[in-house]
C-alpha cells in the first residue's frame, strides 16, 4: 500500500540530529528558555543577599579580617545556602514543570532520544548553576579583598579548591533534583528539597563519621573549610581524590536512573 | 522504503496499523481491542481520517499510542512498519499536535516552532527559514515575532500545528485541531490540513463534532467507550443522525441579537435556550446551513466571538446507540481493514 507522492515534498524531511547535535538542540532550548524566564533574576537575588550579608560584615566590624569573612560566607553562604538552592532553582523542575504543564510532549515526539532531552537539560541546568556559584565566589572575593588586593593574588590554590569543590556540587545536585523531577514529577521540587536538605545539608552536621554521607561535607574538605556540627573533632578527613571520586560517581548514577526513567516512562498525555 | 531499513526502526511507507491493539490506566480501560490500517492518499482515500468520538472515548489515547507517547498494554501498533513509543527513527515522520493548550508563553512563535525544527535535525538557519515559512502558511507572519503568551486561542492552535508540519511529516497527528478556534483559523487550518494531505502526508484528526470531520474528509473513524464501533463515510453517519436535531452552543458578545436574526432567518432552527447571559444555543435539523448561517451573522454584524461548539447530545447518542450493538459493528476485530474500505457501507 504505497502513499501516493507525485507532487509530495514529504522527502524534504531533515535527517534527525546525531545523538551529540540532538543533546545540544535540547541545550540549547533550555538555556533560550532558561534566559528568558524568571529564574536567572531569583538566583541573581539570592547570590546578591548573600553578598550583602558577607561585605557588610566584613566592613562594618574591625575584628573581622578579609579572610574570615571570606571563610564564614563560603561555609554559611555558598556551601550551606547558594549550593543548595541554584540546582534547585534550575533542575528540580526543567522537566517535572514541563510535565505538568503538558509541554513535555513537544520534546519526547520530537526526533531526538529521551535520554538525549535529559542531557540537554541536565548540562543546561549545570551551566546556570556552576555560572552563579562562580560569579558569586568572584565577586566574594573581589568584595572581601577590595581593601587588600595584593592579599588576593596569594590565594591562587584556595581558590582552585573552592571552585573544584563548588563545580563537584553543582553537577551532583542538579543531577539529584533532575532525578527526583523525573521520578515523580508531581512532587519533583519538594522532593529534591527534603533529599538535599536531609542528606546533604543535614548530614554535614551529624556527629563523626556519619557525616560522610553528605558530599557537601566532603566537599568543603576540598575546600579546606573547617569542620563545624556535633563532635566535629572526630569527623574524619577526606582525601580529595576520594571526594572527587565519590561526587562523579553519584552524579552518574542519578543522571543515568533519571535518562532510564525518562527512557521508558509514559508521561502524562491526555487532558 | 526497503524492509531492512524498517526493520532498522526507519519509517516504511505513511501508514498507521493496530492489531488488538489495548490501552488500560490500572483499571480504567482507555482503548480495547482495535484493528486498523491507515494509510496516506491512494485511489479510493483523501488520506485524511476522522477519528470521530465523545470526550474520554480513547481517541486522545489512540493519538497517544500513534505519536510513541504511550505503550500498548496489549496488542501493538506499527506507524510506517516501527513500533513509535520513544523511536526517534519513527518520531522524525511524524508531526503532532497535543490537544492542551500548553506552549512556551516566554518564547515568540518564530522561537518557538525554529526549536522545534531544530530538535527535527534542522542546522540553525535551515530551522529558522522552515519556521518562518510554517509560521506564514498559518497566517502568522505578523505575530511570529511576539511572545506566545499574548496569542489568541486561534491563534495558539495554529502555532501548534505550525510546529506539527516544520519538519515535512509523512504521518500528521492532530488531537482536537479545531477546538475553540475562531472562523478565521479554522479555514487556515483545514486548508493546511488539506494540503498536506494532497502531498501524501496520512493525516489523522480526533474530534468530537460531526461537522468538523465533514469540513475535512469523507472517511471517519467512530471511537466510543475505548472501542472502535465502526468506521466508513461520513454521510452514513449523518444519515443515523437526521433523526436527531443536532445542537451548535455560540458564546459572542451579543447572543440575544444573533438568536433573534437566526431566529427569523432559518427555518431549520427548531429550538433557541440560552444557557447564560453571553452564551446561546442552537438546536437545528439542519447543521451545515446553521453552522454557515451563524458565521455570516457573526461576521456581518461584527460580534465578538468567544467560541462555537457542539454539546453533541445526540451524537452521544448515536455512540450509546452503536456500542450497544458492540461487536457487530464494522471495524472492530483483528481482521478489519479500515485502510482499503469499499464504498459500500461499513456502518451497520
Amino acid at each position: 500500500m504505497t502513499p501516493s507522492t507525485s507532487n509530495s515534498n514529504l522527502d524534504a524531511a531533515p535527517t534527525p540530529h546525531s545523538s551529540l547535535g540532538a543533546t545540544l538542540a535540547v541545550f540549547g532550548l533550555q538555556i533560550r528558555r532558561t534566559r528568558v524566564g524568571r529564574k536567572p533574576i531569583v538566583a541573581a537575588v539570592s547570590v546578591v543577599l548573600v553578598l550583602a550579608a558577607a561585605i557588610i560584615t566584613r566592613y562594618t566590624s574591625e575584628q573581622v579580617t578579609a579572610h574570615d569573612a571570606v571563610e564564614r560566607a563560603l561555609q554559611y553562604g555558598v556551601f550551606g545556602l547558594l549550593v543548595f538552592i541554584l540546582p534547585f532553582l534550575f533542575s528540580a523542575g526543567s522537566i517535572s514543570e514541563e510535565v505538568e504543564s503538558r509541554t513535555f510532549v513537544y520534546l519526547t515526539a520530537r526526533a531526538v532520544g529521551r535520554w538525549n532531552v535529559v542531557l540537554g537539560k541536565y548540562l543546561a541546568g549545570t551551566w546556570f548553576v556552576w555560572l552563579f556559584l562562580m560569579g558569586a565566589v568572584a565577586l566574594l572575593y573581589v568584595g572581601a579583598f577590595a581593601s587588600h588586593p595584593r592579599e588576593l593574588l596569594e590565594l591562587g590554590e584556595e581558590l582552585v579548591r573552592v571552585i573544584s569543590a563548588l563545580t563537584f556540587l553543582a553537577f551532583l545536585y542538579t543531577a539529584v533534583c533532575l532525578f527526583w523531577g523525573t521520578l515523580v514529577p508531581e512532587a519533583g521540587g519538594i522532593l529534591s528539597a527534603v533529599y538535599l536538605a536531609s542528606v546533604e545539608f543535614g548530614g554535614a552536621w551529624l556527629p563523626g563519621p556519619l557525616r560522610l554521607m553528605s558530599m557537601n561535607y566532603q566537599a568543603q574538605q576540598i575546600a579546606g573549610l573547617p569542620k563545624g556540627g556535633l563532635l566535629a573533632e572526630y569527623a574524619p578527613n577526606v582525601s580529595e581524590g576520594w571526594a572527587a571520586a565519590a561526587a562523579i560517581a553519584l552524579t552518574m548514577i542519578f543522571l543515568a536512573v533519571a535518562m532510564v526513567i525518562t527512557r521508558h516512562r509514559e508521561y502524562r498525555w491526555a487532558t | 522504503m526497503s524492509a531492512a531499513e524498517t526493520t532498522e526502526g526507519t519509517l516504511g511507507d505513511a501508514t498507521i496499523r493496530t492489531v488488538r491493539l489495548s490501552k488500560w490506566y490500572g483499571k480504567v480501560t482507555a482503548l480495547q481491542d482495535v484493528s486498523l490500517h491507515l494509510h496516506a492518499s491512494g485511489p479510493n482515500t483523501s488520506g485524511i481520517w476522522g477519528l470521530l468520538g465523545p470526550n474520554g472515548s480513547g481517541k486522545s489515547t489512540f493519538l497517544g499510542l500513534a505519536a510513541g507517547q504511550l505503550r500498548p498494554s496489549l496488542g501493538s501498533i506499527r506507524v510506517g512498519g516501527v513500533s513509535p513509543f520513544a523511536n526517534p527513527n519513527v518520531l522524525a515522520h511524524i508531526g503532532l499536535c497535543p490537544e492542551a493548550d500548553a506552549l512556551y508563553d516566554d518564547l515568540s512563535g518564530l522561537e518557538f516552532v525554529s526549536a522545534m525544527a531544530r530538535l527535527s535535525g534542522c542546522r540553525r538557519q535551515e530551522s529558522r527559514d522552515r519556521a518562518a515559512a510554517a509560521l506564514e502558511r498559518f497566517g502568522l507572519k505578523n505575530e511570529m515575532h511576539r511572545p506566545i503568551g499574548g496569542y489568541s486561542r486561534g491563534m495558539r492552535q495554529r502555532t501548534k500545528l505550525a510546529q506539527a508540519t516544520v519538519h515535512e511529516p509523512r504521518v500528521l497527528l492532530l488531537d482536537e485541531p479545531l477546538t475553540g478556534t475562531d472562523p478565521k483559523s479554522r479555514s487556515v487550518i483545514l486548508d493546511q490540513i488539506r494540503e498536506r494531505a494532497a502531498q501524501g502526508c496520512l493525516v489523522v484528526f480526533s474530534t468530537h463534532v460531526l461537522h468538523e470531520v465533514e469540513a475535512l474528509t469523507e472517511q471517519v473513524l467512530l471511537i466510543a467507550r475505548g472501542q472502535l464501533v465502526a468506521h466508513g463515510h461520513v454521510h452514513e453517519i449523518r444519515d443515523l443522525l437526521e433523526e436527531h436535531p443536532h445542537h451548535i452552543r455560540v458564546v459572542c458578545s451579543d447572543s440575544r441579537r444573533l438568536a433573534a436574526r437566526l431566529a427569523s432567518e432559518e427555518q431549520e432552527i427548531v429550538g433557541i435556550r440560552f444557557p447564560s447571559e453571553s452564551c446561546v444555543e442552537f438546536e437545528t435539523t439542519a447543521p451545515e446551513a446553521t453552522y454557515a448561517a451563524i458565521t455570516k451573522a457573526l461576521v456581518q454584524d461584527e460580534h465578538r466571538l468567544e467560541s462555537i461548539t457542539s454539546p453533541d447530545a445526540t451524537l452521544e447518542a448515536l455512540f450509546h446507540y452503536l456500542v450497544a450493538r458492540g461487536t457487530h459493528g464494522a471495524g472492530t476485530g483483528a481482521d478489519a481493514e479500515v485502510g482499503q474500505h469499499s464504498p459500500s457501507p461499513s456502518l451497520r
